[in-house]
């Protein structure tokens, strides 16, 4: 987890994707998953509590709650709901991912969901632009 | 192991019955509950249209199939592979595909008075719940003992137990286990032990009003010579007994190697509780609709108001005063979010464990179950009255008991008009089949719905509750605390 997040924090990433030891792609971790870690697990649970005014803490709270989680397997927490496009998917279809996630997709093998790479919005506005 | 025995007496029961000669199904009893009454007036079209309903396919026996069906849905729950919601509602759909019961008698055999109570009470936690009361509440009871996990423990399963007997437990676990979890987990401690003492306290507090819990609801609603007051002065004492008698084994398991750390401790101690209450305003409103409801909970039933009218008219009240003031867009909004906040999966776990026992029930299974405690004790009204109680306790921890109560009430009418018992005597009867269905909704996790609704928050918390640790804890209590009930209903009423 902690080299995910060191990855996460260098890079300005939003998420990266998560594959198994053959290069499967098993999920997503990103800074929403990261956030939720830093707060107590029900406040981002459905039913639970949204909001803890109660809660008085600090920077050193944060770093204790994220603490529990740096040394586990990123796998454990990678998001499964995530949007991913295929090498054959169409473009439009494609923009619409990207408008609708506000972030990179990874591009999956269809048959074995092999990651072959990552697209981003940059790439298609500079392939515009050029 | 104790499921499958009863399941295995069940079946045996089945079987047995299933040789004889062929026994008219007994109708399931229709519950005239104010949601249901165009069903009811089509329902009964539609049986004269069809005809006798318990004409299984292939010539297989009604009560074969509903039995087999009944023990599959069941071990398939146990084994936690499936959701519970996919395997009842499948299970439903074949009781009526296979034609123990028809589609008519699927939807009577649904309890809507409980079903619309559930969802209008689950309104109005959704809004009531932005308010914070019950984080202030419950913030307020963790300092009170110094943070100490113990003495938290004791605290929230007494404010269960408490708010349980005047809301229904449903409400009260979904008010109180999101904070639990918030002091477990600043805490540092397994939050496993305070779930449980929760659950057991809800079902154990909602034992002693009329609206504590489904049942008493039930008997409370269908046997009219019983009040608010009666249920109150002759529950409360015995619910006090075994509540203390149930701290002792989870101090043993559990409370007596509890600790915390000086600094998770202080980090409760430093929570500000006042700063829990979010919005005045609006918990006056909440306050004032859950008087009037509660109220009406009281009241309403000599005047033919049932639960599930006064919870879903209190959500909808409730839902408009909090939206006053505000733009359409943003009422609609919010309404939206409310709505989203009544659990779904558990409502229509309910709507599918209904139809089965329906199927069960119309199979003539759970009266042969009935009739043979008649037969067993030969009209002994003490005996009789144990039986109910034990039989109760053990049916409730594997079938939900509010089916189950469903099908005893009538049967226990029948038994009292037919020993010509006076109403005095009676008593007995009822206190017993309440003490019973209610506790023994201790037994096991699909035992109530509070049960159900706190494995639920567990699992999306990231701390699953097995079926089989939480019987393994659970079974042996609930045992223990009928056996309390069975001392005093016996030296109180026989």
């Amino acid at each position: 987890m902690g080299e995910a997040i060191g990855i996460l924090v260098a890079r300005r990433f939003r998420s990266v994707p998560v594959v198994d030891d053959a290069g499967k792609m098993i999920g997503q971790f990103g800074v929403h998953a990261l956030l939720r870690m830093m707060v107590p697990r029900i406040a981002t649970e459905r039913l639970g509590l949204p909001h803890l005014p109660f809660v008085q803490d600090d920077l050193e709270d944060l770093r204790r709650r994220l603490r529990r989680f740096w040394d586990k397997p990123v796998g454990e927490y990678a998001e499964r709901d995530y949007f991913v496009v295929h090498p054959d998917t169409p473009l439009t279809k494609t923009v619409l991912s990207l408008y609708h996630t506000h972030d990179n997709l990874p591009v999956v093998d269809r048959k074995t969901g092999q990651l072959l790479g990552i697209i981003s919005y940059w790439d298609i506005v500079q392939r515009l632009l050029n | 192991m104790p499921v499958l025995l009863a399941l295995l007496i069940l079946f045996v029961l089945g079987s047995r019955r299933a040789r004889e000669p062929p026994v008219d199904p007994q109708p399931a009893p229709i519950v005239h509950s104010p949601l249901v009454p165009v069903l009811l007036q089509h329902g009964a079209t539609a049986v004269a249209e069809h005809g006798d309903v318990s004409s299984v396919i292939f010539g297989w026996s009604a009560i074969a199939v509903a039995t087999t069906l009944f023990g599959l849905t069941y071990a398939l729950i146990m084994t936690e592979r499936f959701n519970r919601a996919n395997v009842a509602m499948l299970a439903a759909g074949l009781m009526v595909l296979l034609g123990v019961i028809n589609q008519h008698q699927a939807v009577v055999g649904v309890d809507f008075n409980t079903i619309g109570l559930l969802i209008g009470m689950m309104l109005i936690v959704a809004v009531t719940r932005e308010t914070g009361v019950f984080q202030y509440l419950a913030i307020w009871s963790a300092k009170k003992v110094k943070a100490k996990p113990w003495g938290i423990l004791l605290m929230l399963a007494v404010v269960t137990a408490v708010t349980s007997a005047f809301l229904d437990n449903v409400t009260t676990v979904l008010l109180i286990v999101p904070v639990t979890l918030v002091l477990t987990e600043e805490l540092e401690v397994p939050p496993y032990p305070f779930l449980f003492a929760e659950i057991l306290f809800s079902n154990i507090g909602g034992t002693a009003t009329l609206i504590g819990d489904p049942p008493n609801i039930m008997i409370g609603s269908q046997v009219e010579y019983i009040t608010f007051l009666d249920f109150m002065v002759n529950l409360g004492p015995v619910v006090i007994v075994v509540m203390i008698a149930t701290i002792f084994p989870i101090w043993l398991i559990w409370g007596r190697k509890m600790t915390a750390s000086d600094e998770a401790r202080q980090r409760v101690m430093e929570f500000d509780e006042k700063a829990a209450i979010t919005d005045k305003p609006l918990l006056v409103k909440c306050l004032v609709v859950l008087g009037l409801v509660t109220f009406g909970f009281i009241v309403g039933h000599p005047y033919g108001f049932e639960p599930a009218t006064v919870a879903i008219t209190g959500g909808a009240l409730l839902m408009i005063l909090s939206n006053l003031g505000r733009k359409i867009d943003e009422k609609n909004e919010r309404t939206h979010h409310f709505f989203g906040h009544v659990e779904w999966t558990t409502i229509f776990f309910f709507v599918g464990l209904f139809i089965v026992v329906a199927g069960v029930e119309h199979a003539g299974l759970l009266n042969m179950l009935a009739d043979e405690i008649v037969e067993r004790t030969e009209g002994d009204r003490a005996a009789i009255s144990i039986a109910v109680l034990w039989v109760s306790a053990i049916a409730s921890a594997i079938v939900d008991n509010i089916p189950f109560v469903a099908t005893m009430i009538p049967t226990l009418k029948t038994v009292i008009a037919d020993l010509g018992m006076s109403q005095s005597d009676s008593m007995a009867l009822w206190w017993s089949l309440a003490l019973g269905a209610c506790m023994g909704g201790n037994g096991s996790l699909v035992g109530a719905s509070a049960n159900l609704i706190v494995a639920g928050f567990a699992e999306r918390a990231g701390q699953r509750i097995k079926f089989t640790t939480f019987m393994l804890h659970a079974f042996p209590m609930m045992l223990m605390s009928i056996a309390i009930c069975h001392v005093y209903i016996t030296w109180r009423y026989l």
